[in-house]
């Protein structure tokens, strides 16, 4: 699936980017390697799209993509920790919100550790 | 005489048979013990690169397992799946259940719900449904007693690569109540039943992360990065706190925000002008959650609104510095008066013990309770014109009013102060 983080410079100045995503599923195992990418600079009161791709071929169940982002402008500094939840059925990827996440798949499930 | 022996014989007989017929329905009892635990990974500790002193939150709890604390804890049969014995863990997450089966073939497991032990808050879905969190199965063991249960051991939710937001959301929430609100009398009394709505956007405000609702008694948090800011829950508990505090005064804080404009929705920030109202009730609410992670002797508290799991940036914000926050308190930039993270300054000077006015914190409460009811100066309800009953005429209005100097006025009269000083220092925060 192809997915679009959009962020929006709200600082008033010119703005530096970076984030960082990761992709588990429902039990915290690692599906694909964590990445960094590359920091951007976001024009003031601009917006910027960056392009994200789920993998393929998942197993069906339960995934989280998760990014985290820090933002700076000049002394101002902001933060996010973004979760985006999919589910996987007969081969096919749904986005689904945290109701359905939380509620069917095993993230609400002792771990085993 | 021997007309009676029969009868009683009969009477004997009947009540042997009912007690053998309860005893069969509850043929197995028993205890299991065991401890619950979560991922831990809240941000806004205090770092080790602080001052830590009298900080309840600190770098060695994060990024690690935690208890679940005060949670309402059940034993569950599978098949029926009906509750067979509940109880509660306790400060370190222990806990030691009765319970009470006719069948003993059928494994059982372990829930625990967010929900305090005294009702104080649970954290529910977005339609107010319940959360559960499931052990795997297992087979009760007989015989077990009090002293000697069946033991579970430790059981884990969450992980580092994937921590569940609802249990660090719940962790956060007993955070304000066992750390802050429950050394207020008033807070014990009034705070009860609080329903935090995981996750639910449904506060008008898109981009921000959470809202509360006084009226509904219910805080929602929009997202699950939300829930590991943990000054977001406190914060928001803070409103309801206050809504608590002010025996639920009408008016209706989310309307005016982003001073000079009016009509606009909660969208705040610490070092942004804004009217008197939204500027107080905002820092007071900020107040009340410093305390659950900073305690009065605190060196350096901190408070922020980034959401990332991690501490309060250096330069946003120590509130135990005077405002501005980048200038200094001789030289106040304009419109620093309207500030929220004046107010917040202001209270925290009002209530710290290192050489300020040190009043205990169940006087913020109290203080709050202090303002009248009503819509004239220094009643709780003073902004009477916000969106509440939007026929009423413009005059009525006082975006300013419900500010930091009624509170001022009220906290020096309960408390026998002189807060002028610490008024001063930072930048005379808005209001009549």
């Amino acid at each position: 699936m192809n997915l679009n983080l959009v962020l929006e410079n709200h600082f008033g100045n010119e703005a530096t980017v970076i984030f960082a995503t990761e992709f588990v599923d429902d039990i915290g195992v690692e599906i694909t390697t964590p990445t960094i990418f590359p920091s951007a600079d976001l024009a003031s009161d601009g917006l910027k799209s960056f392009p994200l791709i789920t993998p393929d071929n998942l197993r069906d169940g339960f995934y989280t993509l998760r990014v985290s982002i820090a933002a700076k402008s000049g002394d101002s500094e902001a933060s996010h920790l973004l979760e985006e939840y999919f589910e996987v059925d007969d081969g096919k990827l749904f986005a689904v919100d945290s109701e359905t996440y939380f509620g069917q798949s095993q993230a609400n499930m002792e771990v085993i550790r | 005489m021997n007309f009676v022996k029969p009868s009683s014989w009969l009477f004997f007989v009947v009540f042997a048979l009912i007690s053998l017929s309860a005893s069969t329905v509850f043929a197995h009892s028993g205890y299991v013990s065991g401890r619950l635990m979560f991922y831990n990974n809240q941000g806004h500790y205090c770092p080790n690169t602080r001052n830590c002193t009298g900080a309840k939150y600190v770098a060695a709890d994060f990024n690690k397992y935690l208890p679940v604390s005060h949670a309402r804890v059940y034993v569950y049969q599978t098949g029926t799946e009906s509750v067979i014995g509940q109880g509660i863990s306790d400060f370190n997450g222990n806990f030691k259940l009765r319970w009470d089966s006719p069948d003993h073939s059928s494994p059982i497991y372990i829930r625990w719900n967010p929900t305090h032990k005294d009702n104080r808050f649970a954290i529910r879905g977005s339609s107010g449904g319940q959360w559960n969190f499931n052990t795997h199965t297992f087979y009760a063991e007989l015989p077990t007693t009090i002293t000697s249960p069946q033991q579970i051991g430790t059981r884990y939710w969450g992980s580092s690569s994937a921590p569940n937001p609802l249990t660090n959301l719940y962790n956060g929430a007993w955070r304000m109540w066992h750390y802050a609100l429950s050394s207020s009398a008033r807070m014990n009394a009034h705070f009860n039943d609080l329903e935090i709505r995981a996750f639910d956007s449904n506060c008008g405000n898109p981009s921000g992360g959470a809202c509360a609702i006084g009226s509904l008694n219910r805080v929602n948090i929009m997202n699950s990065f939300s829930a590991y800011g943990l000054n977001t829950i406190l914060h928001e508990m803070g409103h309801i706190a206050s809504y608590r505090a002010s025996h639920n005064q009408n008016y209706k804080f989310s309307s005016d925000y982003n001073w000079p404009n009016t009509g606009d929705g909660g969208d705040w920030e610490f070092n942004k002008p804004e009217w008197g109202a939204a500027q107080f009730e905002e820092g007071l609410a900020t107040f009340y959650g410093a305390r659950a992670i900073y305690w009065q002797n605190a060196i350096e508290p901190y408070t922020c609104s980034n959401s990332l799991a991690s501490p309060c940036p250096d330069n946003l914000f120590n509130i135990a510095d005077y405002s501005g926050p980048y200038i200094g308190p001789s030289s106040c930039i304009p419109y620093e008066s309207r500030f929220p993270i004046t107010v917040v300054r202001y209270l925290r000077r009002l209530y710290d013990n290192n050489g300020d006015i040190n009043q205990p914190f169940y006087e913020f409460f109290d203080t709050i309770n202090d303002f009248p009811g009503g819509i004239g100066n220094g009643d709780k309800d003073e902004p009477f014109c916000d969106g509440y009953w939007p026929w009423d005429p413009d005059y009525l209005c006082d975006r300013d009013g419900r500010s930091t100097r009624d509170f001022r006025r009220h906290f020096e009269a309960r408390t026998g102060t002189d807060t002028t000083t610490d008024w001063y220092l930072n930048c005379s925060p808005v209001g009549d």
